[in-house]
């Protein structure tokens, strides 16, 4: 163990040293890395340790894979990561992802593979390389469906996975099914879906499957996801004043799905998702919050330009919105109800941004938001009573990789 | 129109100077290939060569002038969807990047000496010790 910190330290400090790109350490095997720091500035809410009048810096991701094919029918990847993000992630180091990939069949045009371990989720196009600053268009992605809240569902999770992938003509079909048991033992998670209680989710099994079209090289991508995934919740006997020692352990399943759209032209890339993610809750049994057992369904998209306007630099538009009941947009009926603000129901983000790459392992962000609602901030950074509905922000970054 | 009349400058300045042809490994025995299957081989999804010899890409930095001419005449797309095809299959685990050389001779010498090798340069002489393959 010894031995192998110090090679992979020797080595990424040699690549530190030499500017040099991705690092073949052997014969099959690869090592990658990255870092990103970034300062926030809002005018109203907290978002990564920003208050208002003051910038916030916790903001921090640390990522480092090795990867291993060891023959061209066998790949063994796996991926450390560390991210700091507000009161939402603390920079625990976590295996991202670890698993191995064995191909069945691949005969030029058609391939059939299957991975076991904790493996990406494809959910939409963004989901599997989230955390990583320089694969993303902007320094956040689209949060309506890539919230932070709910990330612990959609990063990775251990299960077992059957992919593949056809070519026809100028296109290119490819799939994946996971059999999967996500890892929910968050307070985010708990926050999100129950408010802040002490009590825990668990999962049970679930599934995810994405398929995607490419045409000509993916001039034009399109791409549907779908997932199902159950948890259980059980309480603390304090949680819901007291009412989680009498209430039952409620059950929520989530039914989500994203249809993907995207353009690329040489300057120009159009972006275009959709997510509608029903929850059906079950069993949670609190006399004084029927809303716990209140189904609804999450509505999100956005639409996204990216402009290529000079080498080294690109320009970002975007329009992101999500509405977390889709039968109350402005969340009235859920402010009636329960007296917290209608604003922590939905979120209208307009982001404009900057890219600059100086180099190929280097980029330089800016980005400003104006955004009306908090539906996706926080609620440990946000208690929702002091929640306000409009606010800015402004966002810088520079990110590393090799 | 900007655009049209600055590409015409530059197909003067540049005309029948950059253009890019893929080399392999002396081993390698294929003649040609089509688009697709050039960029299934630049994208890392085809891994071996007709007999179960593995395949080996090397590839130019993307500021290199013939990485750009390479990307839009031979496989036709643009660079930047190659270099996100590659940081999406390097950051999820589920792929590797191609070997990144930073010159031509590199890229000849790298190609010339490594069995299951697939490059491209700018123009092949009749002496290296390579083969060449035609994209149809």
């Amino acid at each position: 163990m010894i031995q192998l910190i110090r090679f992979l330290f020797i080595n990424i400090a040699l690549i530190i040293t030499s500017g040099a790109g991705a690092r073949d350490l052997q014969d099959g095997v690869q090592l990658h890395g990255f870092a990103s720091q970034g300062v926030a500035s809002s005018s109203q809410n907290q978002f990564n340790g920003s208050m208002p009048g003051s910038a916030g810096v916790d903001m921090r991701e640390l990522g480092l894979n090795l990867s291993w094919q060891a023959a061209p029918d066998w790949l063994v990847s796996g991926q450390l990561v560390s991210r700091w993000a507000g009161a939402t992630d603390n920079g625990t180091v976590r295996v991202d992802y670890a698993f191995v990939d064995h191909s069945l069949t691949d005969n030029g045009q058609r391939h059939l593979g299957m991975q076991l371990g904790k493996v990406k989720n494809s959910y939409g196009f963004f989901n599997m390389t989230r955390d990583v600053a320089h694969t993303r268009a902007g320094i956040m992605l689209p949060q309506s469906i890539y919230q932070d809240q709910i990330r612990d569902f959609f990063l990775a999770a251990p299960g077992i996975s059957l992919h593949g992938s056809e070519e026809r003509g100028d296109s290119l079909l490819s799939w994946q099914v996971s059999m999967l048991h996500p890892q929910v033992n968050s307070q985010n998670l708990t926050a999100y879906i129950v408010d802040r209680q002490l009590g825990h989710f668990n999962a049970r099994t679930s599934m995810l499957a994405q398929t995607l079209w490419e045409q000509d090289g993916g001039k034009w991508r399109v791409g549907l996801s779908l997932g199902q995934f159950d948890i259980h919740f059980q309480p603390a006997p304090s949680d819901f004043f007291g009412a989680g020692s009498f209430t039952g352990a409620g059950n929520v399943t989530l039914n989500t799905g994203v249809l993907s759209v995207e353009h690329n032209r040489e300057d120009w890339s159009y972006t275009a998702e959709y997510a509608s993610t029903r929850q059906l809750r079950r069993g949670f049994n609190v006399p004084f919050a029927p809303i716990l057992d209140k189904d609804t369904t999450i509505e999100a998209y956005y639409l996204q330009t990216l402009w290529r306007f000079a080498p080294r630099w690109q320009a970002l538009a975007r329009y992101d919105a999500i509405y977390l009941d889709k039968q109350d947009r402005n969340g009235m009926t859920f402010a009636a109800v329960t007296t917290l603000p209608a604003s922590q129901r939905y979120a209208r983000d307009w982001t404009m941004g900057l890219r600059y790459e100086p180099s190929s392992i280097w980029s330089l962000f800016a980005e400003i938001h104006h955004v009306n609602g908090g539906a996706w901030l926080s609620k440990l950074d946000n208690p929702p009573a002091g929640l306000k509905s409009n606010w800015d922000m402004l966002l810088l970054q520079a990110a590393w990789h090799f | 129109m900007i655009r049209a009349v600055l590409f015409i400058v530059w197909w003067i300045y540049a005309g029948g100077t950059w253009a890019a042809e893929i080399i392999v490994h002396p081993g390698v025995k294929v003649k040609t290939l089509t688009v697709n299957e050039t960029r299934s081989l630049f994208g890392m999804r085809q891994l071996t060569w007709p007999g179960d010899v593995p395949v080996r890409v090397f590839v130019l930095p993307e500021q290199h002038a013939l990485h750009a001419v390479f990307c839009r005449e031979i496989l036709n797309i643009y660079p930047y969807q190659l270099r996100i095809f590659w940081n999406r299959l390097v950051y999820s685990g589920t792929g590797q990047a191609p070997t990144e050389v930073a010159t031509e001779q590199e890229m000849l010498a790298r190609v010339a000496s490594t069995p299951g090798a697939i490059g491209y340069v700018n123009k092949v002489n009749s002496n290296d010790p390579v083969n060449t393959i035609s994209v149809h």
